[in-house]
């Protein structure tokens, strides 16, 4: 991973990003069809759960993730 | 215009599919704010016409072999469209459905729709909710971008819906209309300067998006929070039991007495014999003790239905998913097990939203732990019967509350500790993946939450009428037969007396007695029967007092943990059958959850023994 990049995982709550890599795991298939793709603009809405999952904002929607699969995608921070 | 024959109705998840398709038909397919309601496919006819109109799960994508699918219920629809489904004519023409106020996300599918070269009208649903959040749609730009009509419709309130009745060869009062919402019956062609995508649409000031839900957000501040969460998500479970308590039990015992004095009118018409014992003391008493449960059941199916259409059920989800993930289910599985409170045949079947296969059996093997409708008449007579009305928190909680909770608990616990011991030995897996979309809050309609609790009335009582009256019968029978010199048999020589002493070895470390092992017997039916059979072996519709002189209180918690725990579910098992395509799981569902069953209840009633001894 570039230096640039980090794993969505690792956004802080109130952070946006550019997704910039989606992992090849076949449960990343849904997420590609409801807008986590490379471009997209992200951000982290709030942590749930002691930080097992989290809500992220993708095209206007709302989307709870595990931190494990969050990890699987990689994103670019925006200034 | 002669009409289709067959058409599909295809969108993806939630954008009220489901709605257009009760809408069109005027049947009630069932209908909620979050992924996965509808999860196979359902038929019905358009008023007025000869079409078939398909209901179809919710897709996100046309593409790729069924492999690539992400879940059963999608493979359904792909399937479908494609024609693919034995004895199911590939449709004619399709009704893409699109949420209006997510069109941005949805037009990769709508593309693959459009590209099958069937006619397509493009359904662009909510619109009540676009404009109300300041958003606007230019409906010609739409068709022009995808090349196909669009029409703009609010399924939920019911406008513009005729646009979608022309389409498919309906004459409708207002065919004429300059008004509707639809566009021209085609487009034909590309024009040049046209916008190609949404983005296009949005840069030429065409489609602006609703303004974000404030309140929607303000709430899962809450909803969400790690503290007020949960603590919110208890208080919801709490309130949901006490209110069956607090406002259900005086409705139901009101029903109770009155069937009752219908019943004591009308057995004066019937002269005292064999024909008077059969009517009152064999049917009647059977249907009444069971029918004097429908207030609760339809207390507890209001609840569900106002957390479903309010979008709640998905945040349930996210703050159930770590305790879940600890036992080796997903949030996914948090949905079919939910809807499992309701019964566990629909909840099976929902599991077919769940894409990791291992998940979606655990989720199978564990979801009849889940305490369904059908346990509850049974539930709330023992209670009644032998928890006293003692006030637990001031007035908001009371004990009989408590123990309700308690059994909901003991279900949810064995399915979790079940989920675990499948997790570590049959089903090992990895960690699985976990992502739901949140839908934004919503207020429900007050038209589908009745349309709801009609059904699940009609649903009961139709119950009530078939398969219960039918076991009252064979349970009277058995209970007064053989018949000898013109005399109907005491209980201890009837035939139902004879398979009670067989079973009276087995019964008795559990506290329990002949009548009641032949009722739970009679479960297999209909888990409502218990309490009809139990009427009809007392000759009373007050079954509780009659269990308290002959089983007591320690037999009574044995009851409620035997019932709670055992796979005593016909209807269950063929389903799961049928899902798992192998007897070999509802086989070992039987065995495992009968001898849950039977040890957890041995436990309860010697502990029991053990504290009221003390």
């Amino acid at each position: 991973m570039s230096p640039q990049t980090i794993p969505l995982s690792d956004l802080t709550v109130g952070t946006h990003a550019l997704i910039s890599k989606m992992g090849d795991d076949p449960h990343l298939c849904y997420l590609r069809c409801i807008g986590f793709c490379p471009g997209a603009h992200v951000e982290l809405i709030r942590s749930v759960s002691g930080g097992a999952l989290s809500v992220y904002r993708v095209d206007d929607a709302d989307v709870a993730l595990r931190q494990a699969t969050a990890a699987l995608i990689s994103v670019r921070m925006e200034g | 215009m002669p009409g289709f024959r067959t058409v599909a109705i295809i969108g993806p998840p939630n954008v009220g599919k489901s709605t257009v398709f009760n809408r069109l038909t005027g049947l009630r397919q069932k209908v909620g704010n979050y992924s996965g309601v509808t999860v196979e496919q359902h038929e019905g006819q358009i008023k007025g016409t000869r079409t078939k109109l398909l209901d179809l799960p919710g897709v996100w994508s046309l593409e790729g072999d069924e492999s690539d699918l992400t879940s059963e219920d999608q493979c359904i629809a792909v399937r479908a469209l494609r024609g693919e489904i034995e004895g199911q004519p590939k449709p004619e023409a399709v009704l893409l459905v699109l949420d209006a106020t997510q069109l941005h996300r949805q037009m990769t599918l709508a593309r693959q729709v459009i590209a099958h070269h069937l006619p397509t009208l493009v359904v662009v649903n909510m619109t009540d909710v676009l404009a109300a959040r300041e958003g606007f749609l230019d409906p010609l730009s739409l068709a022009q971008t995808l090349n196909s009509p669009v029409a703009m419709v609010s399924a939920g309130t019911g406008s513009g819906m005729d646009a979608i009745r022309r389409f498919v060869g309906v004459k409708t009062a207002s065919a004429k209309s300059p008004l509707l919402p639809v566009m021209q019956p085609r487009v034909q062609q590309r024009q040049i300067g046209c916008p190609r995508s949404m983005s296009e649409i949005e840069n030429q000031g065409l489609y602006r998006r609703p303004l974000p839900s404030e309140w929607s957000r303000r709430i899962d501040r809450v909803a969400l929070h790690p503290v007020f969460g949960p603590a919110l998500f208890f208080i919801v479970t709490l309130a949901v039991f006490q209110t069956i308590f607090r406002v259900a039990a005086p409705a139901s015992n009101l029903f109770q007495k009155f069937l009752t004095a219908l019943g004591v009118w009308f057995g004066a018409f019937i002269p005292p014999g064999v024909m008077h014992s059969l009517v009152i003391d064999g049917l009647w008493t059977g249907v009444v003790s069971v029918l004097t449960f429908l207030p609760q059941i339809l207390l507890l199916f209001l609840v569900i239905a106002l957390l479903e259409d309010s979008g709640y059920m998905a945040r349930a989800a996210v703050i159930a998913d770590r305790t879940m993930s600890r036992f080796g289910l997903s949030g996914r599985s948090f949905l079919p097990l939910l809807s499992a409170y309701a019964c566990a045949v629909p909840a099976i079947m929902a599991t077919r939203t769940i894409a990791s296969r291992r998940d979606r059996l655990t989720t199978i093997l564990v979801a009849p732990f889940m305490t369904c409708s059908a346990r509850l008449p049974l539930y709330t007579m023992v209670i009644a019967a032998f928890i006293p009305d003692r006030p637990v928190v001031g007035q908001f909680l009371g004990l009989r509350a408590c123990a309700m909770m308690g059994l909901y608990a003991i279900g949810m616990v064995a399915a979790l500790i079940t989920s675990w011991l499948l997790h570590l030995s049959l089903l090992r897996k990895d960690d699985s993946a976990f992502a739901i979309e949140l839908p934004e809050f919503r207020l429900p309609l007050v038209h589908s939450l009745a349309i709801n609790l009609l059904d699940r009335a009609r649903i009961f009582v139709s119950r009530v009428g078939g398969i219960i009256l039918v076991t009252s019968l064979v349970v009277w029978m058995l209970a007064n037969f053989p018949v000898h010199h013109g005399q109907l048999s005491p209980i201890d020589q009837s035939y139902l007396g004879s398979i009670g002493n067989a079973m009276e070895p087995a019964l008795r470390p559990l506290g329990l007695d002949r009548s009641v092992g032949v009722a739970l017997l009679t479960a297999f039916a209909a888990r409502e029967t218990v309490v009809s059979t139990l009427g009809t072996l007392y000759h009373t519709p007050q079954v509780g007092l009659a269990l308290r002189g002959s089983i007591g209180l320690a037999g009574a918690l044995s009851l409620l943990v035997f019932f709670a725990l055992a796979m005593q579910c016909t209807s269950t098992l063929a389903t799961v059958k049928r899902e798992t395509n192998s007897w070999r799981w509802p086989l070992f569902q039987l065995v495992y959850m009968s001898a849950v069953a039977y040890s957890m209840a041995w436990i309860t009633f010697n502990l029991s023994l053990w504290f009221l001894q003390r």
